[in-house]
């Protein structure tokens, strides 16, 4: 089919859990998208890493209908699982939260190189360094 | 109505987009929305990025939004390379059914003279004796409201009503079929031997549910089948694509053609029409007609005995 893009939706919402309520709702309804189609859809596609914050983009198409594709979980929330914590910095410059090892660094910048705009691990490696922090974590040795 | 969030909205630069969104979703308890726009593509390639990423996350009322402004504005005030140019936005948002109010931009359609696409929540609709064709809009492009479905839409009824005398043993090609919208109708007007093939194995199960919903799963094949594995003899070939696709595939779709055949290509914008006319020229068709509708093209060709 002919598909003419004409809305580009990001998301970042917990999986598995997906209903009409905000940021959901206001943000396909607005394009006029089959909201609970798409909720369906996302939670049968997410529900083995229930909870977990989960990017998605979705694409509009002319006629209204959708795709979308789901992301790998944001650097920020492959931090806190990896280093055990439940939140971040909310002083990042101030106050810390934990470390976070190179090896650990680099594990996680592999992990996020599909979605990463980064041309090699090392310059995904340094946005990870960035992103933690940012957080409030020390990048260790 | 009655406000029931407030929806706060951060502009922040596209690098710090994910830790800002982090601390929003932490800070609010549900997910957030970290881009939305309208945009006039083909291709989610063609896209650019944006260099200021908007967040926006939603706090349910009763809450102390003062408070939650100080830790968003404090956080960001913390971060490497943030410089605020405007502050977070703040707006009251009303309590909405949104899963059901998206359905308001969804009225039956009334195509040509016999056909009718209605949604499944308005099918006590009066149809006027047109075949009704219910379908829901979802993950596959055709829900009928666009114009490249429209033409090829009018075009095979322009080709099977009245009823051929052959109707019943004709062979059809949807290729593309995207939600099975085409097929359905082909099946609605008479057809009995459709296949309607897909890429896309998304959109072939949902072409499957359409064509049970419609009740015309006996009369239409779905399935992913690429088409150089497909059989010929097809009467009417109906291929809403784009423009160079439909050109790249031009040997394989003339070939399966039968002899008086019909081929109905959409899917062309204005400015690619000569190059669909261009790259079909070679090939033993007559050219029938170019239907038109705002910036989209139908061609219709018959193949030469």
């Amino acid at each position: 089919m002919a598909k003419k893009i004409t809305g580009y939706i990001k998301l970042q919402i917990p999986a598995g859990k997906a209903n009409p309520s905000p940021p959901i709702g206001p943000a396909l309804g607005q394009h006029g998208v089959n909201i609970m189609e798409f909720c369906k859809a996302f939670n049968a596609k997410t529900q083995a890493d229930e909870g977990t914050i989960t990017p998605v983009v979705i694409t509009v198409y002319a006629d209204r209908s959708f795709s979308f594709i789901t992301k790998t979980p944001p650097v920020p929330v492959l931090i806190k699982k990896t280093i055990g914590i439940e939140s971040g910095s909310s002083v990042p410059n101030k106050t810390k939260v934990g470390k976070l090892t190179k090896a650990q660094v680099e594990e996680i910048a592999k992990k996020k190189m599909p979605d990463l705009n980064a041309a090699s691990v090392e310059a995904a490696m340094r946005t990870v360094e960035g992103t933690a922090r940012s957080m409030g974590v020390d990048i260790v040795e | 109505m009655a406000a029931s969030w407030y929806q706060v909205t951060c502009d922040v630069p596209a690098p710090l987009s994910e830790t800002v969104a982090d601390f929003l979703s932490e800070l609010s308890g549900c997910g957030v929305c970290t881009e939305n726009r309208d945009v006039d593509s083909f291709s989610p390639d063609d896209i650019p990025e944006l260099a200021t990423a908007s967040i926006t996350c939603y706090f349910t009322l009763p809450c102390q939004i003062e408070q939650q402004l100080a830790q968003i504005t404090g956080f960001l005030a913390t971060l490497p390379g943030y410089t605020p140019v405007i502050p977070p936005q703040v707006s009251l948002l009303g309590e909405e059914d949104w899963a059901t109010s998206w359905k308001a931009h969804f009225k039956p359609l009334a195509i040509g003279h016999r056909l009718l696409i209605t949604p499944s929540w308005e099918t006590d609709g009066q149809d006027e004796g047109r075949a009704v064709i219910v379908l829901d809009p979802g993950m596959a492009f055709g829900t009928g409201g666009h114009e490249t479905t429209r033409l090829c839409l009018e075009c095979l009824e322009s080709l099977l009503v009245p009823a051929p005398a052959d109707i019943t043993t004709m062979k059809i090609l949807d290729l593309g079929t995207g939600s099975g919208i085409l097929a359905i109708a082909a099946a609605k007007l008479g057809a009995l031997q459709i296949d309607a093939v897909d890429i896309d194995p998304q959109a072939v199960i949902v072409a499957e549910e359409n064509c049970t919903l419609n009740k015309v799963a006996e009369q239409i094949s779905c399935s992913t089948t690429p088409l150089e594995q497909l059989g010929d003899g097809y009467q009417i070939i109906l291929a809403n694509i784009l423009a160079e696709e439909l050109v790249r595939m031009a040997p394989g779709i003339v070939s399966r053609m039968a002899p008086g055949g019909s081929l109905i290509l959409s899917g062309i914008l204005a400015e690619r029409e000569e190059l669909v006319r261009n790259g079909f020229d070679p090939f033993p068709l007559h050219f029938e007609a170019s239907l038109a509708a705002g910036e989209w093209r139908c061609l219709h060709y018959r193949r030469l005995p």
